[in-house]
C-alpha cells in the first residue's frame, strides 16, 4: 500500500499549475483567427477532453489499489522494460517540448539576448535537483506556488476591467476552419499533464472526481477568461501578437500600480517549473526509483539532451512538438497503456 | 581520559581511595580533599571531597562538619557506622550513595559534596551546590513588551525550576542524560506526558544519545543531531528560545524541551517555519493588534528577502517594470556610478554585513566609532563619490532593517537574500522565481521529527491556520489544543489531510 500519499485537492492544483502554460504560452496562434464565442467551445470541449482522459485511470483506481508500475511488474520483465521505457520518452519529450516553447516566450516577451540553452540547463538541472526531493515536497509547494497564482491572476484582471471595450463580433466559415486548427492544439497541450494522473492515480486519496472536474473547470475557465480578455480589451491588434494572452497583463494597471506583467511572467515561470518537476516525479514514480542521485542524474541528462538537440535541429523540434505526436503520446501514456494493462491482468485474474 | 570512561569499584581504605581520586584528578589545584576523624570511640577517618567553587562552603558546614562533629555515635557500631551516618546524621535533602570513582568525580564536579569513610567501599555525595551564576534575568534576544521578565539562565537546575513553577502538574516530567566524552554535559528533556508523542520521544532519546561530540558547550553542537532531513536547508527544524513561558507554551502543545546545562539557550522540538513569526507578546496583545504585528512580520522577511533582488533585477533585465516617476531617478544613479547594479548591491551588503560584525565584536565604547564611520563612509561619501548610487543604498538599508523583524531567521535570510540578488541578477526574473521553488520544495520537503516543517501552511490545514497569519483570540484557541503529532501530513497522523 502507498504511504506517501497525497489530497485529491493537492494533486488537482498541482496540474491546474501544471496547465497554465498551456494558456497564457502557447496561446501563440489562437488569437490570430478565433472569435470570442469559438474560445468558449474550446472551453467547453476542453473540460470534456481533459475529463475523458482521465477516465481510464478512475476506473482503474476504482478497482484496484495497485499502482500502474505495480501493475506493470506483473507480467513480463522484457514488456516491462519496454513499457517503462515508453513512459520514460514521453515524460522526457512532454518536459523538452514545453523548456522549449518557454525558452522561445521568454526570448519573444522578456529578453531578446536570451541565450536558450542556459534555460535549459537551469530547468533541467532543477528538476533532476527535485526528482531527489521526492514526490510529496512536488504537491506541497503546488499548494503555496498557487497562492502566488491567484495574486497575479486577480491583478491583472482587475487591472484589466476599465480596459474593457464591448465590441460586436461575428464568425465566419472561415473562422470556423481557424479554430479547428488553433484551438487543437492548445487543446492537444493542456491534455499533457492528464498522464500525469494515470501515474499517480494510487497516490490520491480523496474525492478524485469533484478533485478532476474542478481541477479542469478551474484550468478552462482560466482560458475563457483569458480569451474574453483578449477579445474586449486587445481587440484586432491582438492578431498582429505572437502572445496576446501574455500581452494583456501589460495592459494592466490598478490605479498607479502597474507590473502585471512581471507578476504574470513570474507564475508562468513557476507552473513550467512545476511541469518539469510533476513529469520528472513521473519517471521516478514509473521507474519506482525515489530519492535517487543517479535516476535523477541520468533523467536530467536525458532531457537535457533532447532539449539541446531540439534547439539546434528545427527539424526534431518540429516533429517533436507537432500536436499530432503530442495527442499520440497523451493518449498512450494516459490512457491506452493504463488500459492495456488493467485489462490484461483482468484477463489472467491477476487483479 | 581513560581513567575516567572505566568504572572503578572503590576500596575499603579511605587512604586508598583518597589516593586514587588524586590520581584520577591528576593533583589538579581545585581538587580538594579534608580529611578529619569523627568522634565516636574508634576516631574514624572520614574525607569531604569537594572541587574548588562548585560548593556551598556554608552548606557543607550546616549540613555536613556541624552534624557530623555533634553527633552522637555511641549507639552506633563500627560495621554499621556510614548506615548510621547517612540515616541518622547528615541532614542534606539530596544525599545519592555511589560505589564507584567515575561516580565521584562526576559528583564533585557537578558541585555535591562527596563524603567518604574508612573502612567503607561506598561514598555518599551530597547536594550543595553552590557555584556561582547570572541571576535571572530578562533574556536579551526576545526582549517582549508585557508578560513575564524572566529568561532562562546557565544552570540546569534552575532552568528546571523555571519550567516547573510555572506548569504545576505532575504530567510534567524532566530527564536527565549527558552528552559529551570529555566535557559530560547534563542535558534535560523535557514534556508532558499526556501530551507527548512517545515515537517523537523515543525519536528524540535515540538522536540524543547518537551524539558522540567530545565537548558540548551551546545548544548550538546539538542541532544538527537532531535535525532530519535537510540539514543544509537555509531553515532550522529545530527551535531555539531563552524564555520558560514559550517552553510552557510548546510543550503543552505536544512538543519536547531539550535545557542544556552551562547555556541559557532551550531547544524545542519538533519545530515550524510558522512557530518563527510567533512570540510572547502576541499572546499578550489583542487579537487585532497580535494580528497586525504578524503580518508585519511576514510582509518584513518577504522584504528582507525580495527587495534587493528585485531592485537587481528589474534595473538589469526590466527597468520597464519601475514606475515610470521613479525610472528616471534610477537610470540617473544607475548611469552615474561605475559598476554594474549586481555588484553595487552586493558591495553595499557586504560593507553592511562587515560593519554589523564588527558591531558585536567590537569593544562597547569603539562601537560609536563604527557606527560614525559607516555612516559617513557609505552614507554620505560613497554615494556623493558617485560609487553607489543613493536608491541601492535605500533598498540595502530597507532590507537591513526588515532583516531585524524576525532575529531568529536572520541567518537565513542573509543567505537567501545574497542567492536571490545573484540569481536575480544574472537570470532576472525567471532566476528569483526559480530560485524560490527551489526554496520552497526543499522547504516542504522538510520534516521536523517526522512533522511537515511548513505545516499548517502546506499541508494545509484550515483549523490550525488560527495562529498562522492572524492571532485568533484566546475564546477560539481555547477550544482546543492541537497536539503537534496531530498536524496533517505528519507520519503518525497519517498522510496529508
Amino acid at each position: 500500500m502507498n504511504k506517501n500519499k497525497v489530497t485529491s485537492s493537492q494533486f488537482f492544483i498541482c496540474l491546474f499549475l501544471c496547465n497554465m502554460f498551456a494558456v497564457f504560452g502557447l496561446f501563440k496562434d489562437m488569437a490570430d483567427k478565433n472569435p470570442f464565442w469559438f474560445n468558449i467551445l474550446t472551453a467547453v470541449l476542453g473540460i470534456l477532453l481533459f475529463i475523458l482522459a482521465c477516465v481510464p485511470s478512475l476506473i482503474i483506481s476504482g478497482k484496484t489499489e495497485k499502482s500502474l508500475p505495480q501493475l506493470l511488474s506483473m507480467g513480463t520483465k522484457s514488456g516491462e522494460i519496454i513499457i517503462k521505457g515508453l513512459y520514460i520518452m514521453c515524460f522526457t519529450v512532454f518536459i523538452s517540448v514545453i523548456i522549449n516553447k518557454y525558452a522561445e516566450f521568454m526570448k519573444a516577451q522578456i529578453n531578446s539576448d536570451l541565450t536558450i540553452a542556459v534555460v535549459i540547463a537551469v530547468f533541467t538541472a532543477l528538476g533532476g535537483f527535485c526528482c531527489y526531493q521526492g514526490i510529496q515536497p512536488l504537491f506541497r509547494t503546488a499548494v503555496i506556488v498557487v497562492v502566488f497564482v491567484i495574486i497575479s491572476l486577480c491583478f491583472v484582471f482587475f487591472g484589466l476591467l476599465p480596459s474593457i471595450n464591448y465590441v460586436p463580433f461575428s464568425f465566419t466559415a472561415e473562422d470556423f476552419t481557424g479554430f479547428i486548427s488553433n484551438s487543437g492544439e492548445f487543446l492537444i497541450y493542456s491534455l499533457i499533464p492528464v498522464s500525469a494522473f494515470a501515474v499517480f492515480y494510487d497516490s490520491v486519496k480523496g474525492n478524485k472526481k469533484s478533485g478532476l472536474f474542478f481541477c479542469a473547470l478551474c484550468a478552462y475557465v482560466l482560458f475563457f477568461a483569458v480569451s474574453f480578455f483578449i477579445d474586449f480589451v486587445l481587440g484586432e491588434y491582438a492578431r498582429i501578437l505572437p502572445y496576446p494572452s501574455y500581452t494583456i497583463s501589460k495592459v494592466s494597471r490598478i490605479s498607479m500600480l502597474k507590473g502585471g506583467d512581471g507578476l504574470l511572467f513570474g507564475a508562468i515561470t513557476a507552473s513550467v517549473f512545476l511541469f518539469v518537476y510533476l513529469f520528472f516525479a513521473c519517471s521516478s514514480k514509473v521507474l519506482e526509483k525515489y530519492h535517487s542521485k543517479a535516476m535523477s542524474a541520468a533523467l536530467s541528462a536525458l532531457v537535457f539532451i533532447l532539449s539541446i538537440i531540439m534547439l539546434y535541429v528545427p527539424a526534431v523540434y518540429n516533429f517533436l512538438s507537432s500536436p499530432v505526436l503530442i495527442f499520440f503520446l497523451t493518449s498512450v501514456s494516459a490512457v491506452i497503456i493504463p488500459l492495456s494493462v488493467y485489462a490484461i491482468r483482468k484477463k489472467e485474474g491477476e487483479i | 581520559m581513560q581513567i575516567l570512561t572505566r568504572v572503578i569499584l572503590m576500596y575499603s581504605s579511605l587512604k586508598e581511595n583518597i589516593s586514587t581520586l588524586k590520581e584520577m584528578a591528576h593533583n589538579s589545584a581545585d581538587f580538594t580533599v579534608r580529611e578529619m576523624n569523627l568522634k565516636d570511640r574508634f576516631k574514624t577517618r572520614f574525607a569531604i571531597i569537594t572541587v574548588e567553587g562548585m560548593c556551598d562552603k556554608e552548606g557543607i558546614a550546616i549540613t555536613l562538619l556541624n552534624p557530623l562533629n555533634n553527633a552522637d555515635y555511641t549507639a552506633a557500631k563500627k560495621f554499621s557506622l556510614y548506615e548510621y551516618i547517612k540515616s541518622s546524621v547528615l541532614s542534606a535533602s539530596e544525599v545519592v550513595e555511589i560505589d564507584t570513582f567515575e561516580q565521584v568525580m562526576t559528583f564533585s564536579m557537578s558541585g555535591f559534596a562527596v563524603f567518604a569513610l574508612d573502612d567503607c567501599p561506598k561514598m555518599l555525595a551530597i547536594g550543595i551546590q553552590g557555584f556561582s551564576f547570572r541571576g535571572v534575568s530578562s533574556p536579551e534576544t526576545e526582549v517582549i513588551q508585557r508578560g513575564p521578565r524572566e529568561g532562562f539562565v546557565e544552570p540546569l537546575r534552575i532552568n528546571m525550576t523555571l519550567i516547573r513553577r510555572r506548569m504545576k502538574n505532575p504530567d510534567l516530567v524532566f530527564e536527565t542524560l549527558e552528552a559529551g566524552d570529555i566535557s559530560k554535559t547534563q542535558m534535560c528533556i523535557c514534556y508532558l506526558k499526556s501530551a507527548v508523542s512517545q515515537e517523537i520521544l523515543a525519536k528524540l532519546r535515540k538522536r540524543l544519545k547518537s551524539v558522540n561530540l567530545p565537548t558540548v558547550m551551546g545548544a548550538g553542537y546539538l542541532v544538527p543531531f537532531l535535525e532530519e532531513n535537510n540539514r543544509r536547508s537555509l531553515f532550522s527544524g529545530i527551535g531555539v528560545t531563552e524564555r520558560p513561558d514559550a517552553v510552557c507554551g510548546k510543550i503543552t502543545e505536544g512538543r519536547i524541551a531539550v535545557i542544556i546545562d552551562g547555556t541559557p539557550s532551550v531547544l524545542t522540538v519538533p519545530h515550524l517555519f510558522v512557530e518563527k513569526f510567533q512570540s510572547v507578546d502576541d499572546y499578550s496583545n489583542r487579537p487585532f493588534y497580535a494580528s497586525f504585528t504578524r503580518i508585519l512580520k511576514y510582509v518584513s522577511f518577504f522584504t528582507a528577502i525580495y527587495l534587493p533582488a528585485l531592485y537587481t533585477a528589474f534595473a538589469t533585465f526590466h527597468p520597464d517594470y519601475f514606475p515610470a516617476l521613479l525610472l528616471q531617478n534610477i537610470i540617473n544613479s544607475v548611469s552615474s556610478t561605475p559598476l554594474p547594479v549586481i555588484l553595487e548591491v552586493l558591495l553595499i551588503l557586504f560593507i553592511y554585513e562587515v560593519m554589523r560584525e564588527a558591531g558585536l565584536r567590537i569593544p562597547r565604547p569603539l562601537g560609536h566609532a563604527v557606527s560614525i564611520v559607516g555612516a559617513l563612509v557609505i552614507g554620505e561619501a560613497a554615494v556623493s563619490a558617485g560609487i553607489i548610487g543613493a536608491p541601492t543604498l535605500m533598498v540595502v538599508a530597507i532590507a537591513a532593517i526588515c532583516s531585524y523583524v524576525i532575529p531568529d531567521l536572520y541567518p537565513a535570510v542573509t543567505v537567501a537574500r545574497l542567492l536571490l540578488i545573484l540569481s536575480g541578477g544574472i537570470f532576472g526574473i525567471m532566476g528569483m522565481v526559480l530560485l524560490s521553488c527551489i526554496y520552497l520544495t526543499i522547504m516542504c520537503s522538510k520534516t521536523s521529527f517526522g512533522v511537515p516543517y511548513m505545516s499548517p501552511i502546506s499541508p494545509f490545514s484550515k483549523k490550525n491556520m488560527r495562529d498562522v497569519f492572524i492571532r485568533s483570540d484566546w475564546k477560539k484557541l481555547s477550544r482546543y489544543t492541537q497536539k503537534i503529532q496531530n498536524l496533517s501530513g505528519t507520519k503518525e497522523a497519517g498522510n496529508d489531510e
